[in-house]
């Protein structure tokens, strides 16, 4: 089967599978399967914003007042967004678009890939404005082995699942040699290797992602930096969205609410998703050490990010209804939620940023020709 | 101040005095009584209790709740409660 952009097989969507069924031709969202990836499109749209809405100027001043160990943290744990970001703005387009089935949730995956791709654009305004030369904070993440590190981690399942489908809608199921490697594609190990990739996305953002925010509101907590964490709070929230389209996606394949198959996979990969789950919790244990390893800063260490990683993962593994694999504690960082939890507290505009009152409210483009400036001298 | 009264949420029966100004996952977590959550937006459902006595304002979620469920990060108590677990 290779792909088409408008399949004119007529199928019925509501009897599709969420993956490797037909795949979708009519963008219609008058029906759907599974609710809740309409729900999530829709709560992710009434979220749009820029990172242009938010002030970030006092951060730069913030940030030359920092100390060098804390400059390593804030700079690298940024890094380590941007990389994760980086992933997570195109993948999700590439590895699951060529093989959804259900016109709901080809418009979640879409529009959550986008929404990763404004947070990427947050990394670089943050840059600008903290730094004389942005350039560098870039150019410095394809040179420092932790973060490729992080990089083969975080992106090995979906590049394996890409290759594998690629594969797989060029040539059929069958032994493949594909650029000297010797590929088996069936349909079954399809669906194997998209039920992993999901759940390293899983790991990816609610797991990963939330130890870099807790680095980033950290800072906060001491009323530095804190430009940047209203802009991390705004990635946190979609983050949060992010996270259960995932979860509901592993749900419902693990309660055979799909399709059958998945069902088995989910049940046949256990120890193997487990695996996955210790892995990631390795793999950023030692990113905590590269982060303080020039020492800690007031309110956060590598011990408590530590501690912090095993209860979100115990959290996390709980939400799929897999037993945590960390002994059960109470949130180290319990000032955290009040940067995750829904806005709940009435605020005075003039007390905070209000963000839909600046939306393209500013701007910032000057030409020759304006006059408003033309008595102006320095 | 209004009165939490928690039966038997993971393993834990206690009442708790709140303000009302944090949402009944907060609360609960202040006073280590341990509660599945994961998006702490409304959006997942991991937080779901069931409100058997009493009366608290709820902000919008994307779960759909029968009667007497509520989410504990989007609810707030307006009066004494009493909550227990969902199954």
């Amino acid at each position: 089967m290779s792909y088409s952009v408008f399949n004119q097989e007529i199928n019925d969507t509501l009897k599709e599978p969420m993956f490797f069924g037909d795949t979708v031709n009519v963008a219609r969202f008058d029906q759907q399967k599974f609710e809740m990836f309409e729900k999530l499109t829709e709560k992710q749209l009434s979220f749009f914003w820029r990172p242009e809405e938010i002030d970030v100027s006092k951060d730069k001043i913030d940030f030359g007042k920092l100390l060098p160990n804390e400059k390593h943290i804030f700079l690298s744990n940024l890094q380590y967004q941007i990389l994760l970001d980086s992933v997570q703005g195109r993948s999700p387009n590439i590895a699951f678009l060529p093989i959804v089935s259900l016109p709901e949730l080809e418009n979640w995956i879409e529009t959550w890939s986008f929404s990763e791709t404004i947070h990427s654009r947050s990394y670089t305004h943050i840059i600008r404005a903290i730094v004389n030369e942005p350039g560098v904070v870039f150019d410095e993440i394809m040179k420092t082995e932790e973060i490729i590190q992080r990089a083969t981690s975080v992106s090995e399942h979906y590049d394996k699942l890409i290759k594998h489908t690629q594969a797989f809608l060029l040539h059929g199921e069958g032994d493949h040699i594909i650029d000297g490697e010797a590929l088996n594609i069936s349909m079954y190990s399809l669906k194997k290797l998209l039920y992993l990739t999901l759940m390293s996305v899983n790991i990816l953002e609610a797991i990963r992602f939330y130890v870099s925010f807790a680095c980033s509101f950290a800072f906060a907590e001491r009323k530095v930096m804190e430009g940047n964490a209203k802009i991390i709070k705004l990635i946190a929230r979609d983050e949060a969205l992010h996270l259960t389209g995932t979860q509901h996606m592993l749900n419902l394949m693990r309660d055979g609410k799909d399709d059958p198959d998945m069902q088995a996979i989910a049940i046949e990969c256990e120890a193997e998703v487990i695996q996955m789950f210790k892995d990631a919790t390795l793999q950023e244990k030692e990113w905590a050490e590269h982060l303080f390893r020039d020492g800690s800063m007031i309110g956060l260490n590598a011990q408590i990010l530590k501690q912090y990683l095993e209860y979100i993962t115990n959290v996390r593994m709980s939400s799929l209804n897999m037993q945590p694999i960390f002994e059960q504690t109470t949130n180290p960082l319990p000032w955290l939620n009040h940067w995750l939890d829904s806005d709940n507290v009435q605020v005075a505009p003039q007390e905070t940023e209000i963000t839909s009152y600046l939306v393209s409210a500013i701007d910032n483009t000057i030409n020759s020709e304006d006059q408003d400036f033309n008595d102006f001298k320095l | 101040m209004f009165r939490i009264d928690v039966d038997n949420i993971n393993g834990k029966t206690e009442s708790l005095y709140v303000y009302g100004d944090n949402s009944i996952l907060t609360e609960l977590e202040e006073n280590n009584v341990l509660l599945n959550y994961s998006c702490r937006q409304g959006h997942c459902g991991s937080c779901i209790l069931r409100l058997v006595k009493g009366d608290v304002i709820h902000q919008e979620c994307l779960v759909p709740l029968s009667q007497g469920e509520i989410l504990a990060c989007q609810s707030k108590p307006v009066t004494d409660i009493k909550i227990t677990a969902k199954y």
